[in-house]
């Protein structure tokens, strides 16, 4: 159930105000640990601005969404779904100076197939890189290394809850109780457009699944000159509740500016942070103390077992 | 109670039954009393998650006490990586998922806190003192029915919570049905759970896990396994041989499910359920045959067999032994659990058609 759920609880925002503070945070903590560590000048131009940082978050999910629709065996939405939410939620609070997005993308994909329950091997899913086998072996071992800590990140809430049951929903209920619309799965390919965009916008940080879902289908009814206002009123009983029905539309207005107002960044611009966000990493910013642990943690495992 | 009067650390014991390869979880007490907070390297924040204050240090969390802010004892359930190219298992994944995402109650186990440590994961839960296998075991005459009516109310109540907030559990046994030291039973080992969620042709439904309810009402009843088998095809032919064969009547889609022609059983009237469970009163008797009906769809859901007159009468909470059976030995070792008698041999069925014991 959605409205118990941590999703709900936890990681759905009030404003994209609110996102942006966030990541300025996590931005601001990152910079001041990057001088404290005595690396980097104050004021250096090396490390990243918030919105640079953005952009490459962005670049970065955009592959994370290519990746898996190259996988294989093909991979299920709710799954890419997961793995997009997860990496959203990581770099609401941490900066990619400290953690490259690259390997945080394929932690956030490798934790979303167990956690749905998409059964591949470690093996199978860097088979899906196009990298020789020895820097598969590397990005695995880079991918462990890091899941951990993404699963701490996430504050170990690990149930996501995607658009796509709602929509099948909607289209059910659509069927049995809206006559008025004859054939409802001719909604269904610009609804899915409608989804895959969305997915790219902070719209799973701001609202329900249900709301993107209910809103898929509302824009696709308006693409194809269906005005679908009288299912909001009277198969979902909105008209009784006018405030109700003005705040459901009014989030539909900022969805579809979600949309409107999003963009990739420009390959150049993506070549120049790229070379920043190297830069960045080659002063070794990382604060993992995890790994640190780990090696200490491992050889004491070894003395035990002896 | 040893574990809370002394503050034995170390003292280990493991979850219940083998588990899957791969698998292999410590758990151990942990004190962690007011008393000793000052020694204490436990969250600070007394956020659940994310505690990465959690005692450093090279040696493993077992042997150190863990103060949530709330001060009271936990259960540490350490999880190392016993497969390390494949990262976490997927069982701890399932139990975080499951214990993070669900509301209290009181007759689930509560997750209090989890971090990690190294390249393991620690789950903090909530402290129990017994299991109901381990009840069942040391059980010395049948449990009086108001104790039975009372163990297994608490074991669809918490199931039915559940259920509510789309839960499977997918492992009931009374190994996984804890008990605190007044007798309340709670559900754990998440470590198979599932989202419910329609996957076609896999049929798998609330009414499954019923059904695990009314193995556990016939177990607390005999204080023996009703279906004791080693493999699937054992268990099978028990299951068949108590229950008779399933007419289609009983179940129209009994043919449609995969496996269903690969195997032929010569067809058979089912005994009187009686002779299953020798003890049982009559209420009981229609409980198990509703709870036990071939048909998932013709079981009643948890909530609903709460409502069966079996449940009417007085209910008993008392408490669990002190620790023993699986956790007599306070130096435990993973490699002796291995070796404890499996499942089949907590002793034969008792002899059909012995009269039954009455309260």
């Amino acid at each position: 159930m959605f409205h118990s759920s941590t999703q709900c609880r936890h990681w759905t925002f009030h404003s994209e105000e609110e996102l942006a503070r966030r990541r300025a945070e996590g931005n601001r903590r990152a910079r001041a640990r990057a001088v404290a560590s005595g690396k980097v000048p104050q004021g250096d131009p090396v490390l990243l601005e918030p919105h640079e940082e953005l952009a490459l978050c962005k670049y970065y999910e955009k592959r994370l969404l290519d990746f898996c629709a190259a996988f294989k065996p093909s991979m299920p939405r709710s799954v890419v779904g997961t793995a997009c939410m997860y990496f959203k939620r990581f770099y609401l609070n941490n900066s990619v100076m400290e953690h490259h997005p690259r390997i945080i993308m394929l932690t956030c994909t490798f934790l979303a197939c167990k956690v749905d329950e998409f059964n591949v091997s470690s093996a199978q899913f860097v088979g899906n890189l196009r990298e020789s086998p020895l820097g598969q072996e590397k990005a695995l071992e880079q991918i462990l290394e890091y899941e951990l800590l993404l699963i701490q990140q996430l504050n170990f809430h690990l149930i996501i809850h995607n658009p796509y049951r709602p929509f099948e929903g909607f289209l059910i209920d659509i069927k049995t109780r809206y006559p008025v619309l004859e054939n409802p799965e001719v909604l269904r390919k610009t609804a899915d457009d409608f989804l895959n965009r969305v997915a790219l916008t902070d719209a799973y940080l701001l609202f329900t699944p249900s709301q993107i879902a209910l809103t898929a289908i509302l824009s696709s009814g308006s693409r194809a000159g269906i005005n679908m206002e009288s299912y909001l009123s009277e198969s979902l009983k909105l008209k009784e509740d006018r405030s109700a029905l003005s705040r459901l539309l009014d989030d539909m207005k900022c969805m579809k500016n979600l949309i409107k107002k999003y963009e990739l960044p420009r390959p150049e611009e993506v070549a120049a942070l790229k070379q920043k966000l190297e830069k960045c990493h080659s002063l070794d910013l990382s604060f993992n103390t995890n790994l640190k642990k780990r090696k200490g943690y491992e050889n004491d495992e070894y003395v035990t077992k002896k | 109670m040893a574990a809370r009067r002394g503050g034995r650390r170390g003292a280990l014991w493991a979850g219940g039954g083998p588990r899957p390869a791969g698998w292999s979880s410590t758990w151990c007490w942990a004190a962690s009393g007011r008393a000793r907070t000052a020694s204490c390297t436990g969250p600070s924040t007394g956020r659940c998650g994310g505690d990465r204050g959690a005692a450093p240090g090279p040696r493993g969390p077992a042997e150190r006490p863990l103060c949530p802010q709330t001060g009271e004892l936990v259960a540490l359930k350490k999880v190392p990586l016993r497969r390390p190219e494949e990262g976490l298992p997927l069982q701890t994944l399932r139990e975080i998922k499951a214990l993070r995402e669900m509301e209290a109650h009181p007759n689930v186990i509560r997750l209090r806190a989890a971090f990690a440590q190294g390249p393991a994961v620690v789950l903090a839960l909530e402290l129990l003192v017994a299991d109901l296998g381990g009840l069942l075991r040391a059980a010395p005459a049948p449990l009086p029915p108001a104790r039975v009516r009372a163990l297994l109310a608490m074991t669809l109540r918490g199931l039915g919570h559940l259920h509510g907030q789309r839960l499977l559990h997918r492992d009931l046994k009374p190994a996984n049905l804890l008990l605190d030291s007044a007798g309340r039973l709670k559900l754990a080992d998440f470590g198979l759970a599932r989202l419910l969620s329609p996957t076609p042709g896999r049929p798998y439904s609330h009414q499954v896990a019923t059904r695990a309810a009314g193995c556990i009402l016939g177990e607390l009843i005999t204080l023996a396994p009703l279906f004791p088998g080693d493999t699937d095809l054992e268990q099978l032919c028990r299951v068949l041989s108590a229950l008779g064969t399933p007419r289609a009547r009983d179940w129209p889609e009994l043919a449609e499910l995969p496996d269903f022609p690969k195997l032929r059983f010569r067809p058979r009237a089912p005994p009187p359920l009686q002779l299953l469970v020798p003890g049982a009163d009559a209420a009981a008797l229609d409980l198990l045959q509703r709870l036990l009906h071939y048909c998932p769809g013709m079981r009643p859901r948890a909530q609903q067999a709460l409502l069966h007159p079996f449940f009417f009468g007085p209910q008993e909470l008392s408490p669990p032994p002190a620790p023993g059976g699986s956790r007599r030995n306070p130096n435990f070792s993973l490699e002796r659990a291995l070796e404890l008698p499996p499942r089949g041999a907590l002793g034969p069925l008792p002899e059909l058609g012995t009269p039954p014991a009455g309260p």
